[in-house]
């Protein structure tokens, strides 16, 4: 599965809270969930365009792993 | 990955055979063993095969499986295990061990998930203990099998690279999740909190767990987009207002504690994930071992070391985590 580029929208949508789709992956559970406190302080367009592109290259980074690609899908749909 | 209590002899076999292993064993037995390529932590607790069980005579042992393409082991201090992510391989998995109460047990807890590649590739692993009759007398160590090192603080690590086919999975099953009452937050990262905010009001945890008489067996947990994430209470400073935990509680994140569990073993082994045979290592918490009195008690086919805190990618703590492998 073809992972979007970091200026896709789905991975602000992902960071900001606005996928409700329950993910699986440890990985992205406790990256978002480390996300959303750094958030609440700094809301700067850097940050958010940081954060984004770590959390692509999080999904790049265990794209083999089967619960993250379940959650790709889920980000996709 | 085959986990196993070998005798002291047996293991000095198969460390001379050369296998790549992973150990966990009471400091005396650890220093008997020849140079090889395992790495160590200290702590004379385990789920065997028969159960709970407490042992200075038996070394508990991982070993890697034959199908990897290389098992290096690698030492961490203070100022380099901010790259213990980005060091590790693109296809495989890096397994990790730490002395509890040494400066990088606290770097680690407080910082990893802002270290450089964070969950970048998996990362499990353990707080090494000691025997709880110890406390105050001896203190935790590592050991790096392939120098004899024994070490107080620092980390060491074995990076494991898998040929393309097999690819890891880290996972973790807490049995814990957040009761119904008041949401905490915490206004600084750290391992003790003396004033919180309860429900939103400043007020002093060591006070309001004590006068609502709180059971400190158990943790408080957090929600981390599904995943139960303890800290563990340590114990409570009724006179000093402080709280402390055996993991850091974090700004930003909110805590409640957990709701009641009435048989562990029971909650544990309905939990237990299918195909769970084919996980390759893990590790559960020695406060679930003392506190749901496993010894002698056996948790499904699970064995695994009882720790000083797990690692999966961060420090977690009453939880069990595990490393499987899938076939691609």
């Amino acid at each position: 599965m073809d992972i979007p580029s970091v200026s896709h929208p789905v991975w602000a949508k992902a960071i900001n809270g606005q996928l409700a789709c329950g993910f699986e992956s440890l990985p992205i559970k406790f990256f978002l969930s480390r996300v959303k406190p750094a958030l609440a302080k700094d809301r700067s367009p850097a940050l958010l365009r940081q954060f984004a592109a770590e959390l692509r290259e999080l999904f790049v980074a265990n794209a083999q792993v089967p619960s993250v690609q379940r959650d790709l899908a889920k980000v996709l749909q | 990955m085959k986990q196993v209590l070998r005798d002291v002899e047996t293991l000095r076999a198969d460390i001379l055979a050369g296998k790549n292993l992973l150990l966990a064993g009471d400091e005396h037995l650890l220093r008997q063993l020849p140079k090889g390529n395992w790495i160590a932590g200290t702590i004379p607790y385990f789920i065997g095969d028969a159960g709970g069980v407490c042992t200075r005579d038996r070394i508990h042992v991982t070993e890697v499986p034959d199908f990897v393409a290389s098992a290096a082991i690698r030492v961490y201090d203070d100022q380099t295990l901010p790259n213990v992510y980005s060091d590790g391989p693109s296809q495989g998995f890096s397994f990790i061990i730490i002395p509890a109460f040494s400066r990088t047990h606290n770097q680690f807890a407080l910082n990893a998930p802002n270290f450089k590649g964070f969950a970048s590739h998996p990362l499990i692993g353990w707080i090494a203990g000691i025997h709880l009759d110890d406390l105050g007398a001896s203190s935790p160590k590592v050991v790096v099998g392939s120098t004899g090192e024994v070490l107080e603080s620092g980390a060491v690590v074995m990076h494991v690279t898998l040929p393309p086919n097999k690819v890891p999975e880290i996972q973790i099953l807490n049995i814990f999740e957040q009761g119904l009452g008041d949401t905490i937050t915490v206004m600084e990262d750290g391992f003790s909190a003396s004033d919180v905010l309860i429900g939103g009001q400043r007020q002093n945890l060591a006070k309001y767990l004590v006068e609502r008489k709180c059971d400190v067996k158990l943790p408080l947990v957090a929600d981390y987009h599904g995943a139960m994430v303890n800290a563990s209470i340590q114990a409570i400073d009724e006179a000093a207002g402080i709280v402390h935990f055996y993991a850091p509680l974090f700004q930003g994140i909110e805590y409640k504690q957990a709701a009641p569990v009435g048989d562990y073993v029971a909650a544990f082994t309905e939990r237990l994930p299918r195909g769970s045979e084919r996980i390759g290592f893990s590790c559960n918490c020695i406060l679930n071992y003392l506190y749901s009195e496993l010894e002698g008690k056996r948790t499904g086919h699970i064995t695994g070391p009882m720790t000083f805190g797990e690692i999966a990618y961060q420090l977690l703590n009453q939880t069990m985590v595990y490393l499987i492998f899938h076939d691609v």
